[in-house]
C-alpha cells in the first residue's frame, strides 16, 4: 500500500466531508452532507433531480438528496432519488439517510429513506421509495424491490429481498463504532479504498467478525 | 455454520454446562469469581469447562448481555424473553404494545381480533404469492381523486405479479382493510371448493378424533368377533389383517366425506395383491378361497377416482411443473393450499414483535425497549430528518439495554509479523508452521470508568493439538474508559504501530518502552488511556491441519463506588474516605476461546 497519492484527491470541507474529485457529483446545491461523510471516486449523486422548488418555499433550493453525519459511499454508488409518474410528467422525491450510513461499492440507491446505522452490502439495488428503517443490515447482491419497507433490527439478502436474520441490540453502537473507525482510517490513509482494504491495511482480523453472522448466505429466490 | 474466518474470538456462556445435582444453584451465579483470587493457581485450580469446545456455547461479543445483578454474562439462550410490542414489518403499525414496556411481570397483552387476526396485519398489507415482497395497491380511478369507487387490485413491483391475471380474478372493492375482504373472499377464489376455512383446526381435529374412535371400536369388535372363529390364514398375520381394517375404514371414512358411492371395479386391490403372495406361498387353496370371499365383501378399492374429485384427477395426471406453484409458496398461504400457480393469493403479513429480555436467575431486565409513542427514530442526532410523524410506528430505542461490551473488556487479536520469525505472508490464509514462534498481540479496551485489573490464564498447551501458548504477562492493568472515541486511540496507535514495525524490521519485543523496563510489564506492548495490549506467543505443534484453539479465562477485577448504606447500623461516619461512597471490590471472569489459525506441515 502506497503511502503517496496524488495531492487534492479528496475535497475536504470544513465540516469534515471528503469527496473524491472522481465522484460525479451534480446539482451540489441540493445535496446536504452531515458531518464527516466520505465519498469515494466513481459515485454518482444526482442532486440535479429536484421536484421544481415553488416560489412559496424558502430561498435555498430544497435539497433533493439528504446524507447525514459518517456516511461512507464506497466506490461507483449512485444515489438518485426515486420518481413517480403523476400526470404524465415525472416528479422526483427527496432521498434521505440517516446517519452512519455505508454503502457497499456499486450498490444503486433509488430510496425514499434510509435510517441511521445502516449497512448496505456491495452491488445491491434498493428500488423506489423503498424505506429502510434504522439499525439494517443489507448483504451484498440483495436486491430490495420499490416500496419495500424493512422493518428495524433486520438482516435482509436475495433477489426479491426477504429478512433472513434480525440483529441484536448492540448493533446501533457497533454500527457507530465501525462508522466512525472507518471515517478515522480513510481519513488517515486518505487513498481510495473500499473499507475491506482499509481494514486488511492496519488489522488481520475483520471488524465484521463482531457480528455472529452467516456471511456466506445464499437465499432462495 | 460457514466456515470459519480466521482469526475468530468467543466468548462462553456458562449456560450451557451440564446441570448436576449439587450445581443448580451455582450455575446461574458467578461461576468462578467466587474464588477471592484464581490469578496464582491459574491453571492449576481452573478447570476447562466441558462445553467450551461446543459452538452453540461460544457467542460474538456483541451478541451478549450482561445481568449486573448477578455479574455474569447472559447469552441468547440464558435470557427470558416477553413481548412488548408487535408490528406490523411492513407498514410499521403498532398493534399491540405493553405500556409498561415489560416492567412488570408479563400479562397477557389483549389484541383484536382472535385466532388467525392476532398473528396478521388487517390493513392493507399483502405480500405477492411468488416472490413474497409487498403489493401495490392500485385503483383504477384513483388518480382522478375519488376514493371509493372503482376495484382495487394489487401488483408486485418486483415479479409483476397481478391479481387481475387470475382464472377468477381478484379485485377488492374498498381501499381499506383489504386482509378482511381478503380472508372473506379467499374460498371462492381458489378454483376447488376447499371447505370452509374460518375454522379448520376445529374441524379437523373433530373428524380425526371421530375417525379414530371410529377405528378403535371397530377393532376391538373385530378381535372379538375373529378370535374364536376360524383362524385367520396363517399367511395374514392379526398384523396384516388389522392394516386391512384400517384401509377399510379410511376409504370408508373418506367416501363418507366425498359423498360418493362405494366400491366400484379395483384396478389394484389388497386382496388381490396378497392373493398373488397366497399363490406363491402354498397356502391351502380351500383356505385361501375362503379367505378371499371375505375380503371381498369387505375390501374397498382405495383408488376410488369419484370419491377423490376432479381434483386429484388433475393432480396425478400432471406431467410438468410448471403451473404448479412451489412448496414454499403452496405453505405460506393460511387459507388454503394452492395446488396451481394461478390460484395463488395474495399473502397476509405477518406481525413481529419487539421484545424486552430479563436474566434467568434473577429476573433483572437486560433489555427493555422504548415502546413509548413520542420517540420515533432513535439516532441521537437532531439533524436525521427520519421522523416518520405518526404517532404509532416503530422505533428503535431501549430504555434499558445492558450489553456485555459495556461491562466486560472486549479483545482484539492483532498478528505481529515483525517480531515473528515467519513468512511475512499472513498466516490466517497461508496456515501456521509448526515449531515456528508466532507473536500476537492481544488488545483489551475497558468499557468501565474504573481502572481494572486483569489476569490472563490459559493452560500452557492447548488441550486438543498441544500447541503451545505463552502469555508474557498474565496480569495487568488498564485505564479508565472516560472518551466515547476510545476505539479511535486504540485504532490510531496500533497502526503507528504497525507501521513502525513494518519499517523497520527489525524491531522486537523489548523494543516497546513498556517492556524495556523488564520484569512484569515485559509482555505488554503498548497502553493507551483505556486499553492495553500484550503480547502472547504460539509456537504450533507438529499435527497437520489442526486448528489453534486457544481458551483463554479473563478475570476482571475492580473497585467501584457504591453508596454508603446509611440506614444499616452503626456505620454512619466510619473510617474510610468519609464521603458518601464505600469502595467495593468487585470481580467478574468469564472464559473465551481464540481460533487463530490452522496448522500445515
Amino acid at each position: 500500500m502506497s503511502r503517496r497519492q496524488t495531492r487534492g484527491e479528496y475535497i475536504e470541507t470544513e465540516s469534515g466531508n471528503r469527496i473524491s474529485r472522481k465522484a460525479v457529483i451534480l446539482g451540489s446545491q441540493h445535496i446536504l452532507l452531515g458531518g464527516r461523510s466520505t465519498i469515494l471516486p466513481e459515485c454518482v449523486v444526482r442532486g440535479d433531480l429536484h421536484r421544481p422548488s415553488s416560489a412559496s418555499s424558502t430561498g435555498a433550493a430544497a435539497a433533493s438528496v439528504n446524507i447525514g453525519r459518517y456516511s461512507f459511499l464506497e466506490k461507483g454508488v449512485v444515489i438518485k432519488p426515486p420518481f413517480k409518474f403523476y400526470k404524465g410528467s415525472l416528479v422526483y422525491y427527496p432521498l434521505k439517510m440517516g446517519n452512519f450510513v455505508s454503502i457497499g461499492a456499486n450498490s444503486i440507491i433509488e430510496a425514499a429513506t434510509i435510517g441511521s446505522y445502516v449497512n448496505i452490502g456491495s452491488n445491491c439495488v434498493v428500488g423506489k421509495f423503498a424505506i429502510i428503517k434504522d439499525c439494517v443490515l443489507v448483504l451484498d447482491g440483495t436486491v430490495i424491490p420499490s416500496t419495500a419497507c424493512i422493518p428495524p433490527f433486520a438482516v435482509v439478502a436475495g433477489n426479491p429481498a426477504i429478512v433472513v436474520d434480525e440483529l441484536p441490540e448492540s448493533s446501533a453502537e457497533v454500527f457507530e463504532r465501525r462508522a466512525r473507525q472507518i471515517h478515522a482510517l480513510h481519513g488517515a490513509t486518505l487513498t481510495s479504498m473500499t473499507i475491506a482494504e482499509v481494514k486488511q491495511s492496519v488489522f488481520d482480523d475483520d471488524v465484521d467478525e463482531e457480528f455472529d453472522l452467516m456471511h456466506d448466505f445464499t437465499v432462495n429466490s | 455454520m460457514t466456515a470459519t474466518r480466521y482469526p475468530s474470538l468467543r466468548i462462553h456462556c456458562p449456560c450451557a454446562e451440564p446441570v448436576t445435582d449439587g450445581q443448580v444453584a451455582e450455575l446461574d451465579s458467578a461461576t468462578t469469581s467466587t474464588s477471592p483470587d484464581p490469578a496464582p493457581e491459574t491453571t492449576t485450580r481452573l478447570e476447562l469447562p466441558p462445553s467450551l469446545e461446543s459452538p452453540f456455547a461460544l457467542h460474538a461479543l456483541n451478541n451478549l448481555y450482561f445481568c449486573d445483578v448477578c455479574m455474569v454474562l447472559r447469552c441468547e439462550r440464558c435470557v427470558v424473553e416477553e413481548v412488548v410490542q408487535t408490528y406490523c414489518p411492513a407498514c410499521l403499525h403498532v398493534y399491540s404494545a405493553d405500556t409498561t414496556g415489560g416492567a412488570n411481570e408479563p400479562s397477557k397483552v389483549t389484541r383484536k381480533g382472535r385466532g388467525d387476526d392476532a398473528t396478521f396485519c388487517t390493513r392493507n398489507c399483502l405480500q405477492c404469492p411468488s416472490c413474497f415482497t409487498n403489493l401495490i395497491m392500485f385503483s383504477p380511478s384513483a388518480s382522478e381523486g375519488s376514493e371509493s369507487s372503482g376495484t382495487v387490485y394489487l401488483q408486485c413491483p418486483h415479479c409483476s405479479w397481478d391479481s387481475r391475471r387470475r382464472p377468477r380474478s381478484l379485485t377488492f372493492s374498498k381501499h381499506s382493510s383489504l386482509y378482511q375482504q381478503l380472508r372473506k373472499i379467499s374460498v371462492s377464489a381458489m378454483s376447488d371448493d376447499y371447505s370452509d376455512t374460518s375454522d379448520q383446526p376445529t374441524k379437523r381435529f373433530s373428524a380425526l378424533s371421530v375417525f379414530y374412535q371410529q377405528l378403535y371400536e371397530s377393532l376391538d369388535a373385530e378381535e372379538e368377533e375373529s378370535g374364536p372363529s376360524a383362524p385367520p390364514s396363517p399367511l395374514f398375520s392379526k398384523r396384516a389383517n388389522r392394516s386391512l381394517e384400517t384401509i377399510r375404514f379410511l376409504k370408508s371414512h373418506y367416501s363418507k366425506q366425498g359423498g360418493s358411492s362405494s366400491a366400484s371395479s379395483p384396478a389394484v386391490t389388497p386382496a388381490s395383491v396378497l392373493s398373488a403372495f397366497g399363490r406363491a406361498g402354498g397356502v391351502s387353496s380351500q383356505k385361501r378361497r375362503e379367505y378371499e370371499e371375505r375380503e371381498k365383501e369387505r375390501c374397498v378399492d382405495y383408488i376410488d377416482e369419484e370419491a377423490e374429485g376432479e381434483e386429484a384427477l388433475r393432480v396425478r395426471g400432471i406431467s410438468s411443473l410448471d403451473g404448479t406453484p412451489t412448496v414454499l409458496q403452496q405453505l405460506a398461504n393460511p387459507f388454503g393450499r394452492p395446488t396451481r400457480s394461478s390460484d395463488l393469493l395474495p399473502l397476509p403479513t405477518r406481525l413481529r414483535a419487539r421484545r424486552a429480555k430479563r436474566c434467568r436467575a434473577c429476573r433483572h431486565i437486560l433489555v427493555r425497549p422504548d415502546v413509548s409513542s413520542r420517540k420515533v427514530s432513535s439516532s441521537s442526532s437532531s439533524t436525521s430528518s427520519i421522523a416518520t410523524g405518526s404517532a404509532s410506528t416503530v422505533a428503535t430505542a431501549f430504555r434499558i439495554n445492558l450489553l456485555s461490551k459495556n461491562y466486560i473488556p472486549t479483545l482484539r487479536l492483532t498478528y505481529l509479523p515483525s517480531t515473528s520469525p515467519a513468512p511475512a505472508s499472513s498466516p490466517y490464509h497461508a496456515g501456521f508452521i509448526p515449531h515456528i514462534t508466532y507473536t500476537f498481540a492481544l488488545t483489551l479496551f475497558n468499557p468501565l470508568y474504573e481502572p481494572i485489573k486483569i489476569t490472563l490464564a490459559s493452560p500452557p498447551r492447548t488441550p486438543k493439538h498441544s500447541h503451545l501458548i505463552t502469555f508474557l504477562t498474565p496480569s495487568f492493568e488498564i485505564g479508565p474508559n472516560i472518551e466515547d472515541d476510545w476505539d479511535l486511540h486504540a485504532l490510531a496507535s496500533l497502526r503507528t504501530k504497525f507501521a513502525d514495525l513494518k519499517i523497520s524490521g527489525m524491531a522486537n519485543i523489548s523494543a516497546s518502552p513498556e517492556s524495556a523496563r523488564g520484569g512484569p510489564n515485559l509482555g505488554i506492548l503498548d497502553r493507551g488511556r483505556n486499553w492495553t495490549s500484550v503480547i502472547f506467543e504460539v509456537v504450533p505443534a507438529k499435527s497437520r491441519n489442526s486448528e489453534i484453539v486457544v481458551p483463554l479465562f479473563v478475570s476482571v477485577a475492580y473497585e467501584a463506588e457504591v453508596e454508603k448504606d446509611f440506614t444499616a447500623g452503626g456505620q454512619v461516619g466510619g473510617a474510610g474516605d468519609g464521603g458518601l461512597f464505600d469502595k467495593e471490590r468487585r470481580e467478574m471472569a468469564f472464559w473465551s476461546v481464540l481460533r487463530i489459525g490452522r496448522v500445515i506441515s
